[in-house]
């Protein structure tokens, strides 16, 4: 990791307008409602944090300025999520703590644990998020890493609820529904892999954060690969 | 060729350095599902402590010369060497600077800031940055601007500040690209002070610019590519030729005079070529001598434009100082 890339990565995502006024927001909502809804806007922030990585400055020209040094770029891309994530852990923090001023003010019936449960979800979900995006960045230009991201899980989920209604059994079943039906292991390769690149736990237990490191992980590894290998033509854009 | 290489120190000791070799480069790209072959067997050789030009019309395959050279972009084939190691080696990375036609970063980020990043990137100290990077804007004149952000700069502003991150790490080779687009006449003249400056500290410079008079007054030599291959290279510095034309007051000059002396005379008007600044006043003085009224002396324009134009020596040779071993 190269610390300077760390702390400006850092920096820049604290001080940004969007991501201030997002903060705000995320403590106004902590203390007078849920946790759903903080973390839910709070979430807005990890997007736009990990849609920052690597497609953007590959378009605006600033990656030639930093490849044209010293740098490892395996060591710069896990730099960059590694910054990301340190601001994600940030407004987590904020976010619990709206919370925990919310709790104590009456206006959130949630236990303590639930509100724990909420921040460590935030913070396991984040990571795999800025993982993803950044392995997306790592071969595509400007913003199509959070375009692939937002089409992906849009697309697995709908997939997901269409392949469930195909399975229901009907009077008469389409040759479609009646494959799914004699090969049930398609739509569970479809959830296994939704379940993997966008999971979703009622509660953090073990199994949810090691397969949160597990695949961010390989989606890290997979991205600091491409990554390595790609051309940064002069004048990307 | 390896991507990225793992970092590597660089020697304690300071071994004598060995410039860019580039021998049989190629490189292609995809356009619209055909592969166009940009560089076709590039050999260039640049001496250690050199400044070069390249010149070459838009589409040439100078720029991807120049990302070849900074890793940017990875060759089909060839040897590319800068001071004995592979371009992509950590030590030379460390030891070298680029200036980017047009410096993109952050806009919200301050100039200061921006240059103490490159520079902690560079491998410096917070401390060393400081310094160093106050001691750069200052002799670029960007010293107003620190606290500026970047989207407040003009594109000469922008220019400088590009000047200052290459700069910052004093490196021994800088790679320029249109390092003077869009600079002011007084910033013109900083850029190549600038580039005097890393010269006489023993940089080597690759100057990508299509201000042929620029490029003139800068190198020491200059290669002209041309559809992928390197066309010629010709010396500036050490066998410069500066044709001179002198207009003389008709009826005062005696024309076997003039010509014994080497001089062509048509006309009124005499020319001949001299090496510097000093050969013109030696020849001015020996026409006076020979008892002519001078009525005006000048330079018969820039000798780089016309080779150019020509695609050929004004010398008459039909090349120039090819690299070692080259074709």
């Amino acid at each position: 990791m190269i610390r300077a890339v760390i702390e400006q990565t850092y920096r820049r995502t604290m001080t940004h307008g969007a991501m201030i006024f997002g903060a705000l927001v995320v403590v106004a909502f902590g203390v007078f409602n849920a946790p759903q809804i903080p973390y839910g806007l709070a979430w807005l922030i990890v997007l736009g944090t990990g849609s920052q990585l690597i497609g953007p400055e590959f378009s605006s020209g600033t990656l030639q300025l930093i490849v044209a040094r010293p740098v490892n770029r395996s060591r710069y891309l896990l730099s960059r999520v590694g910054g990301a994530f340190a601001a994600i852990v940030t407004v987590d923090a904020i976010a619990a703590a709206s919370l925990a001023v919310g709790k104590y003010a009456g206006n959130n019936p949630d236990s303590w644990s639930a509100l724990g449960q909420a921040a460590g979800k935030y913070a396991l979900g984040g990571l795999l998020a800025l993982s993803l995006l950044a392995l997306f960045g790592s071969f595509t230009r400007s913003y199509a890493n959070i375009a692939i991201y937002i089409v992906l899980e849009t697309a697995f989920a709908a997939t997901i609820a269409w392949l469930a209604m195909m399975r229901m059994p009907r009077e008469r079943s389409s040759a479609l529904a009646s494959f799914l039906q004699r090969r049930p292991e398609v739509v569970k390769a479809v959830k296994w892999l939704s379940g993997n690149l966008f999971p979703d736990a009622t509660a953090v237990t073990r199994e949810y954060v090691l397969l949160i490191l597990a695949n961010s992980a390989v989606a890290l590894f997979l991205g600091c690969l491409f990554f390595r290998r790609r051309e940064i033509p002069y004048g990307a854009d | 060729m390896t991507v990225v290489a793992e970092e590597t120190s660089a020697s304690p000791l300071r071994m004598p350095r060995r410039g860019i070799s580039v021998r049989g480069l190629r490189k292609s790209f995809r356009d619209s599902g055909a592969s166009k072959e940009v560089l076709r067997g590039v050999d260039l050789d640049i001496e250690a402590g050199e400044v070069i030009g390249l010149i070459g019309a838009n589409g040439a395959g100078k720029t991807t010369l120049m990302s070849c050279l900074l890793g940017f972009l990875f060759p089909d084939a060839g040897d590319l060497q800068i001071d004995g190691l592979a371009v992509d080696d950590m030590a030379v990375r460390a030891r070298t600077g680029f200036v980017p036609e047009r410096t993109a970063f952050g806009r919200n980020l301050h100039g200061r800031d921006f240059l103490i990043y490159m520079a902690r990137l560079a491998g410096l100290s917070r401390a060393d940055a400081a310094a160093r990077i106050d001691a750069l804007m200052e002799r670029l004149e960007l010293t107003d601007a620190a606290e500026r952000p970047l989207g407040n700069y003009s594109r000469g502003m922008l220019q400088r500040i590009g000047l200052c991150q290459a700069l910052v790490g004093q490196p021994d080779f800088l790679f320029l690209d249109e390092p003077t687009s869009g600079l002011d006449p007084s910033g013109l003249l900083l850029v190549r002070d600038l580039i005097g400056e890393q010269k006489a500290r023993g940089a080597t410079v690759l100057l990508n610019s299509h201000q042929l008079a620029e490029v003139e007054r800068i190198c020491d030599r200059v290669y002209f590519l041309r559809d992928g291959r390197i066309e010629r290279a010709e010396t500036l510095r050490a066998t410069r030729i500066i044709p001179i034309m002198i207009t003389l007051l008709p009826g005062s000059f005696d024309v076997e005079a003039l010509r014994s002396h080497g001089l062509s005379v048509e006309g009124s008007v005499a020319t001949a070529t001299v090496e510097d600044d000093a050969g013109i006043a030696a020849l001015v003085r020996l026409v006076i001598a020979t008892g002519a009224g001078v009525v005006e002396v000048r330079r018969a324009g820039a000798d780089l434009e016309q080779m150019f134009r020509k695609g050929g020596s004004p010398t008459g040779a039909t090349g120039g100082l090819l690299p070692r071993g080259g074709p």
